[in-house]
């Protein structure tokens, strides 16, 4: 049973929610250490699968705490970010209520370090995302 | 971390790679933890809920009718009774009411772990703190979730300290004081799931 180290919660453009977790699989593999796993509502009974399954998405070593952020985006996608030690990454469903996941970095703020915390995400009005980081300045950079 | 802020970015189709550059939203005075929490208020603009290094909920909002586009002077306090808080969650009821639930720290001069919320009055403003209903035999909860389902319930998810379940709770109908509990126990990923998939911890 794995031990939840966060969650979140967003709805699918069919209606269904979608729960995802991050976890310390405590695998050996570093590569395979940190993961996000998540389940989503189904119609029959008792209304949600009896397992996770993962995102197929691989997160550096040791990864595990922070939870995930989820949105959904214009394209009516549901759309994740999280936080890793140098960069958020954002990774996105390819068709509405699909289960293929895409990802990539949106890298950090210049001259900045990422607290280890979950990021925020959320859809303006006009339909574009906003993700938002806590984020200290590095005192090791180069001036 | 007292020196840390929060920042933001945002997609932009005019951008090369679609996305803005990040913004700097800076911080309350006594800097900020954990994570943010984004919703969206009825007229559609983004507020966003941290907890302060002081254990309040702080937050800040979108206001187009300032230049840089957030509340002045940026960040304020939802300060009252409950907290210190440890973790907090937000979202909106189906009647767009924002709503927050926070966790009491472990030095909460009230009760630890209790569970709070406070939310946008139809009539504007904020309610006051008031407690939460706990999960009934949940020692100690964590990593609050929440969402509107299919049917404009708010759902509001929460971990447990050292172990892998879930509790559930739904408003019984959209924009109700009353909730529904249930306990869920998924199981991790049957090696077969993916060819990515970590191995389960233990069975």
């Amino acid at each position: 049973m794995p031990i939840t180290q966060g969650t979140a919660l967003g709805q699918n453009q069919d209606g269904r929610l979608e729960l995802m977790i991050t976890v310390d699989t405590g695998s050996s593999d570093p590569q395979r250490s940190g993961s996000v796993w998540h389940v989503r509502e189904v119609s029959e009974d008792p209304g949600w699968p009896a397992r996770w399954r993962s995102l197929g998405v691989a997160l550096e070593s040791g990864f595990g705490g922070p939870a995930p952020a989820i949105a959904r985006n214009k394209e009516e996608r549901l759309e994740i970010a999280v936080t890793t030690a140098d960069a958020l990454l954002h990774i996105w469903q390819t068709e509405p209520n699909g289960d293929e996941w895409h990802h990539d970095s949106l890298g950090r703020p210049a001259g900045q370090v990422l607290t280890r915390v979950s990021p925020g995400l959320a859809q303006n009005e006009d339909g574009h995302l906003q993700a938002f980081v806590l984020a200290h300045s590095d005192s090791e950079a180069p001036l | 971390m007292n020196d840390g802020q929060l920042w933001a970015i945002r997609q932009d189709p005019t951008a090369p790679d679609g996305w803005s550059g990040w913004t700097e939203l800076g911080t309350p005075q006594v800097g900020l933890t954990g994570q943010p929490m984004v919703a969206r208020n009825k007229d559609g603009r983004l507020e966003v809920f941290m907890l302060g290094a002081d254990g309040a909920v702080w937050h800040i909002w979108q206001d187009p009718a300032v230049a840089d586009g957030w509340s002045p002077p940026r960040w304020h306090s939802l300060q009252g009774q409950g907290g210190p808080f440890s973790e907090l969650a937000a979202g909106a009821h189906a009647d767009g009411r924002l709503v927050v639930f926070a966790v009491a720290a472990s030095t909460s001069p009230q009760e630890a772990n209790a569970i709070w919320q406070r939310g946008q009055l139809l009539a504007g403003g904020w309610s006051a703190w008031r407690p939460f209903t706990r999960p009934d035999g949940s020692p100690t909860v964590r990593d609050p979730a929440l969402a509107l389902d299919a049917n404009k319930r708010l759902q509001l998810w929460l971990g447990t300290k050292g172990s892998g379940r879930l509790y559930q709770l739904k408003q019984t109908a959209p924009n109700s004081a009353e909730w529904n509990q249930q306990e869920w126990d998924f199981q991790s990923p049957s090696s077969t799931d993916s060819a990515n998939e970590p191995e389960p911890a233990d069975g």
